[in-house]
């Protein structure tokens, strides 16, 4: 590749017109994006249901990625060109900012000034050296750094808000970096705990879990137990939060943390975080020898749930050959309060049924610590616990991105409010006056900057007719 | 409590309107030492209005987030609000008003057609995050419509001036200087901007707290991502490529309907995490 093809690719690359056409094209596409059924988004219920109604569609959809549209080669394609393209910006923006920010001194003569869009002569009866003093003394009283060369002075204040243009583009790359770097090594699943149950943070224990390319396999295997479920949980001032379930963390037996996990309320450890997701009963259904000896037992998470709101739940039992189906309710309302005796009071009611090999055995009602023969042995209801699921996330991006919004919050304020400005004078001394040509301009709102350009220039004018030289 | 409310929204709403006709009425009849009339309607309307909006979140306690109602009468508050800080301080502007007040009318009247029953807050609504959002999407809004009243004036005094030249008794020309006017819409439309950033920013850590994800490409997410892409693309022609004056305040004056459609509009064409909030 010759030079003079490297320099078109780079000014290509530069150009601050390709900006504004890749990220018009990238709101043309997430516009599609959002008519589109994105199957990121949607159930697989819901997805398939859109595809069968509109097959044709679904096909030329599928075939151009459209239907995973933020994360197909054509996004990500243009993402890419447009990181690419700001990388090229940056470098120009910010050898331009820099340049700016270390000459600090641009001392300019009175043809210059005149040229302004903002400047004055004025006169004065004061010595030049004088008049240099009182205007300095303005500049310094209104925030400038003042710099004097024999008859000239050069002032100007905010001059770092010449980075935020350079800061700004950095923030964007940071931001698409930290979410790239989290996305690939990011971890998410869900694991269900019973209360009082253990379990170690690991991959079989995830009920649905999804990795990243580059997590590795890295988990911690500190444990968690579910010490206590609340369906209606109040926190401290009393506020009702919804569902929460309390989390202890412990690694090799001793405990690292203790708290709720609700409804923006999360719990987080070593890079995890927990967050509250569905809940259920799950009843204890033990199968005892005639003897009264246990042969098996287990809390059965009821997960599913029919058209009332009831919880349900298929199980075996071991190579018994015994299966069978339950719903679960409560006869009032889910509470973490006591139930007092004038409300009705909280019972569990069981409706199960059981098969041996296929055949029909037991089709009844239970409630807490009843036994009901199966076969030649007894199936008791014992106990009755809430699980609940815990969406757990890993994503090591996240505090990143949130420092690349600070930033960039940041630096929107250096570009728009930390507005570089700057004052030009050249103090000529004739017969008897002195002639000042005084000049001003801002980096941006130029024209506004009028108003504050006068008030100085007035503040000069009163310091300069005040007393006698 | 809710029934006062509601008649001191009413009031505000009247005296938008009585402020919108008189800018309006100004506007067409160039009759510049009415516009103070206009100026004490709006304040009188926004002196009930704050009133009915700190009942309402006196009442309902929360703030006003969660039912349509309350989320247009806020944006409308804000607007008047910023629009009577804007004039304060830039007083050469005031007949901007032409715009800000008909819209935060309009605001008004669309709110009062949704329902006032008070909702109670879900629980995934409990954030300090959600305040942050929706305060700044409100600042938004209320930027950008200044900025827009500053748009419009600016091409009206440009066709004026192209028309019939300059007159310093003209109502137009007692405006700022179109390069002043062009600087202000700049200004508003960066601190639109500005405010933009901070609601997604703070809303993608709600979201995270909420969902687990900081962003997920919900069609809310997205279109508050092409708003502020389409802010980011105004500034930029405005500072880069030199883009000023007509072109810009009919950038401006366009743009808006994408910010409103992600404000108001989304819950309508779209289904996804926000729409149940957004519509009720």
């Amino acid at each position: 590749m010759d030079s003079n093809t490297g320099k078109r690719i780079s000014a290509f690359l530069k150009s601050k017109k390709l900006a504004i056409i890749l990220i018009f094209i990238i709101i043309l596409l997430s516009i599609i994006g959002t008519h589109i059924p994105q199957k990121s988004q949607l159930k697989p219920e819901v997805y398939n249901t859109w595809k069968n109604n509109h097959p044709e569609e679904a096909v030329i959809f599928e075939g151009i990625g459209f239907t995973n549209l933020f994360s197909s080669v054509i996004f990500l394609g243009i993402l890419l060109l447009l990181f690419i393209s700001t990388i090229f910006c940056i470098k120009t923006m910010l050898s331009s900012a820099l340049r700016r920010l270390n000459s600090t001194s641009q001392f300019q003569s009175m043809a210059y000034i005149k040229e302004l869009e903002n400047n004055t002569v004025l006169m004065t009866r004061k010595a030049q050296n004088r008049a240099i003093s009182e205007i300095d003394d303005v500049l310094r009283s209104n925030g400038y750094r003042v710099f004097h060369d024999k008859n000239r002075i050069f002032a100007q204040k905010a001059r770092h808000g010449v980075l935020g243009i350079p800061l700004f583009h950095i923030c964007i790359l940071f931001i698409i970096l930290a979410s790239v770097y989290g996305s690939i090594g990011r971890m998410e699943g869900d694991m269900r705990l019973i209360e009082g149950q253990l379990l170690s943070e690991d991959h079989e224990n995830y009920m649905f879990i999804n990795e990243g390319p580059f997590f590795n396999e890295n988990h911690k295997k500190f444990d968690i137990t579910l010490e206590k479920f609340y369906p209606d949980y109040k926190d401290e001032t009393g506020t009702p939060r919804g569902p929460a379930g309390k989390l202890s963390i412990s690694e090799n037996g001793k405990k690292m943390k203790t708290g709720v996990v609700y409804l923006n309320n999360l719990v987080d450890y070593d890079g995890y975080t927990f967050l509250g997701n569905v809940y259920g009963l799950a009843p204890l259904l033990i199968l005892l020898n005639q003897d009264g000896t246990v042969f098996s037992g287990s809390y059965i998470a009821a997960s599913d749930t029919d058209s009332s709101g009831r919880y349900t739940a298929y199980f075996d039992i071991g190579d018994t050959g015994i299966e069978g189906g339950l719903m679960v309710y409560m006869t009032a309302n889910l509470t973490s309060e006591k139930i007092t005796a004038s409300q009705t009071e909280q019972v569990p009611v069981l409706f199960l049924k059981v098969f041996d090999r296929g055949k029909e055995i037991y089709d009844g009602t239970m409630r807490l610590n009843d036994t009901v023969k199966i076969s030649d042995k007894y199936l008791g209801f014992y106990d009755i616990k809430y699980w609940s699921n815990f969406y757990v996330v890993k994503d090591d991006g996240t505090i990143l991105v949130y420092t690349g919004i600070g930033l960039i919050t940041f630096s929107l304020v250096m570009i728009f409010f930390i507005v570089p400005k700057r004052v030009y004078a050249e103090i000529i001394e004739e017969d008897d006056e002195t002639k000042i040509y005084l000049g001003g301009r801002a980096d941006k709102f130029r024209f506004l900057y009028k108003e504050e350009y006068c008030s100085l220039v007035n503040n000069i004018k009163e310091r300069l007719s005040n007393g006698t030289d | 409590m809710a029934q006062i409310d509601w008649i001191l929204y009413l009031t505000a709403a009247t005296f938008y309107a009585i402020s919108s006709v008189i800018y309006i009425y100004c506007l067409v009849f160039k009759k510049e030492k009415k516009l103070n009339f206009a100026i004490n309607s709006a304040l009188l309307g926004l002196l009930f209005h704050s009133v009915s909006v700190a009942l309402r979140w006196i009442t309902a306690e929360h703030g006003p987030y969660i039912s349509m109602y309350e989320v247009l009468s806020s944006y409308a508050w804000v607007s008047v609000a910023l629009f009577l800080l804007a004039q304060q301080k830039y007083e050469k502007i005031k007949i901007a008003g032409f715009i800000a007040m008909p819209v935060a009318f309009l605001i008004m009247g669309i709110g009062s057609t949704y329902s006032r029953d008070i909702q109670l807050i879900p629980a995934s609504l409990r954030s300090y995050w959600l305040i942050a959002h929706v305060g700044f999407a409100k600042l938004a809004f209320g930027s950008i419509l200044v900025a827009v009243g500053i748009a419009a004036l600016y091409i009206l005094k440009e066709r004026h001036s192209n028309r019939s030249g300059t007159d310093e008794n003209s109502f137009y020309d007692r405006l700022p200087e179109l390069k002043v006017m062009d600087d202000l819409m700049y200004r508003f439309v960066a601190s639109g901007l500005l405010f933009l950033t901070i609601m997604i920013g703070a809303g993608a850590i709600w979201a995270n707290q909420t969902w687990g994800r900081y962003w997920g490409w919900d069609p809310t997410e997205t279109w508050s991502l092409i708003t502020w892409f389409t802010y980011g693309i105004c500034l930029h022609l405005r500072m880069n490529v030199g883009w000023s004056g007509k072109r810009i305040a009919w950038l401006i004056i366009f743009s808006i309907f994408v910010l409103a459609f992600s404000l108001f509009g989304i819950g309508y064409v779209y289904s996804g995490l926000h729409t149940s909030y957004l519509t009720s």
